[in-house]
């Protein structure tokens, strides 16, 4: 009997052994077939879909062939998927609890990826941050930003956030603000900035520049200058706009004022006295000339 | 009527022998290259000088090597063996160009005009064995424009502003140009023209007897109903160019539905 038994114990043990290493196998084959396959859908369809497209396929397929190989692995080593099955309900509402967050998260993914406000490789901003779209996850999307700074932001959150996909379109605008002194005649102002959008190749023909007064200010009167570039070289092309213009009002005469301010000393129509003296003046002649004759000091300012 | 005498031989292309430790300079229009051949080298220089007069052409080939200016592009090739020979080619541009007459101007209904606009062309050096692209650049910089109906639709174009003449006696020649005619045919009411989208990507580049550079002729139709017609595209240059060589490809094959979506705006 107690052979029996000892016997009956070794022959399980064993079973359960090949079993074991059986589910291992498959379940190891199934990684690599699923890689491979991974590999060969993002190859076969990078050329036909977007990479966000494509990547979101070789996913599919990976983890399609890793669900249809843990069956039967599972099966092998000997657990009862019905039981599993049966639990899967309970664990379905307590998982249900845990992972709003990250239910939320995989939701608006799926909207985000159906939607298709940006693709990975555009430069998008999400409130104040600016950065390449890396990659569109599950749960998640990740951004490099243009110091070399990696931002995980949730998808629940880009789907509730206000998106400005910087590369969608190919051309951009670049506005220029500028304020000329008041003295300055206007119409020759607007033909020297025209001037500098004609003679910089990089700023497109057309759409046409466009200059406007924006208003009377405190200092100044303020203008905007727009001109059209394309995307790829859009910070180059407003690096080079700035300094033309700066070198154009320049070499035209036209004064960029700084902030100008009036002081009155009390009452509104008399303006503050100003004594000017000469740079080369001495000390001694200066505190000379601030007493009269009966030594009594003379108005200064 | 035929076309008009050039004041001198405008040909610069084709294929030149440098031996080694000597060079070459050709200034045509703005732009100047250098080309110098080394030991196991060829050596390029080039720039483009806004000041310098549009029908300036000098070729000096070979020459005593010249140290380019401070400022100019330089681009160094190297190989196990230089056989000296150099290709000069007169390609157009990468781009479709939108030309756009000085002065706009009406065509009547029921009318008909020939137009012929001057482009500039891309100067191409290549070695001829191994075939091999050295070079490629503008001979000079256009401006970038965008032509389609709106901000987010259309294509990247290259701007050029021409007389736009009726008369090809009254173009100038300019060595670095290429001419095209467009036969404008206007069946509607009078239309504005204000532009042309030339897709000069297509074409292929002519010369004439006289060392004239042409592309194919084009003729634009405009409907009754006031849309475009189909653009047809000659094989060649127009018959008052006379005898033309072929000596430049186009740089993409024509597509017709890409040529009709890059035409439909054609006239503004």
């Amino acid at each position: 009997m107690k052979d029996l038994l000892q016997t009956l114990r070794e022959h399980l043990a064993a079973e359960f052994a090949v079993g074991l290493l059986q589910g291992a196998m498959i379940l190891v084959l199934g990684f690599f077939l699923a890689a491979v396959a991974r590999r060969t859908a993002r190859r076969l369809t990078r050329r036909r879909l977007s990479l966000q497209s494509s990547v979101l396929v070789g996913r599919l397929i990976y983890y399609g062939i890793l669900i249809l190989v843990a069956v039967p692995a599972l099966r092998k080593i000997g657990v009862d998927l019905s039981l599993l099955l049966g639990a899967a309900g309970v664990l379905t509402v307590a998982l249900g609890f845990a992972a709003q967050t990250a239910t939320s998260n995989l939701i608006s993914g799926l909207f985000l990826i159906g939607e298709r406000p940006f693709e990975i490789g555009d430069t998008i901003r999400v409130d104040a941050t600016t950065g390449e779209v890396l990659s569109i996850d599950l749960l998640s999307v990740r951004l490099r930003t243009f110091d070399n700074l990696l931002v995980r932001l949730p998808n629940e959150v880009m789907l509730k956030s206000q998106i400005t996909n910087l590369t969608r379109f190919p051309i951009r605008r670049i506005d220029v603000q500028v304020g000329v002194a008041y003295k300055e005649d206007l119409r020759h102002v607007e033909k020297v900035l025209r001037g500098v959008a004609a003679a910089n190749p990089a700023c497109l023909d057309e759409p046409k520049p466009q200059f406007m007064i924006q208003g009377f200010g405190e200092s100044s009167i303020d203008l905007q200058f727009s001109a059209w570039c394309v995307r790829e070289s859009y910070l180059q092309v407003k690096t080079a706009v700035h300094r033309e213009i700066k070198v154009a009002l320049d070499s035209a005469g036209i004064e960029i004022p700084f902030p100008h301010r009036t002081l009155y000393a009390g009452s509104v129509t008399d303006p503050f006295p100003v004594r000017a003296t000469l740079a080369d003046a001495s000390p001694a002649a200066d505190s000379e000339d601030r007493t009269r004759d009966d030594g009594a000091p003379t108005e200064t300012a | 009527m035929s076309a008009p005498a050039v004041p001198q031989d405008t040909r610069w292309w084709g294929e030149v022998e440098i031996p080694e430790g000597r060079g070459g300079r050709w200034r045509i229009g703005p732009l100047t290259l250098w080309a110098e051949h080394r030991e196991q080298e060829w050596r390029l220089a080039y720039r483009e000088d806004a000041e310098a007069a549009e029908d300036l052409l000098e070729v000096d080939c070979p020459c005593t090597p010249e140290t380019p200016d401070d400022d100019a592009g330089v681009v160094r090739v190297a190989m196990r063996q230089v056989d000296g020979r150099l290709k000069l080619t007169p390609s157009l541009a990468d781009r479709s160009i939108v030309a756009r007459p000085e002065t706009p101007f009406r065509l009547l209904a029921g009318g008909e005009v020939s137009l012929y606009v001057g482009t500039p062309v891309w100067l191409r050096v290549e070695i001829p064995e191994p075939r091999a692209a050295l070079l490629d650049l503008p001979t000079r910089r256009l401006s970038d424009t965008w032509f389609g109906p709106n901000t987010f639709d259309g294509e990247l174009c290259y701007a050029v502003h021409t007389a736009a003449r009726l008369q090809l006696a009254n173009l100038a020649p300019v060595p670095d140009c290429a001419i095209t005619e467009v036969r404008l045919r206007n069946l509607a009411d009078t239309v504005l023209v204000e532009r042309l989208n030339l897709p000069v990507h297509h074409f292929a580049t002519f010369a004439d007897g006289r060392g004239r550079l042409w592309t194919q002729a084009m003729t634009i139709e405009r409907k009754q109903d006031g849309k475009l017609g189909e653009i047809v595209f000659d094989d060649g240059p127009p018959s008052l160019a006379g005898r033309c060589e072929r000596i430049a490809e186009p740089r993409t094959g024509g597509h017709r539905s890409s040529l009709l979506r890059a035409l439909t705006g054609l006239l503004g």
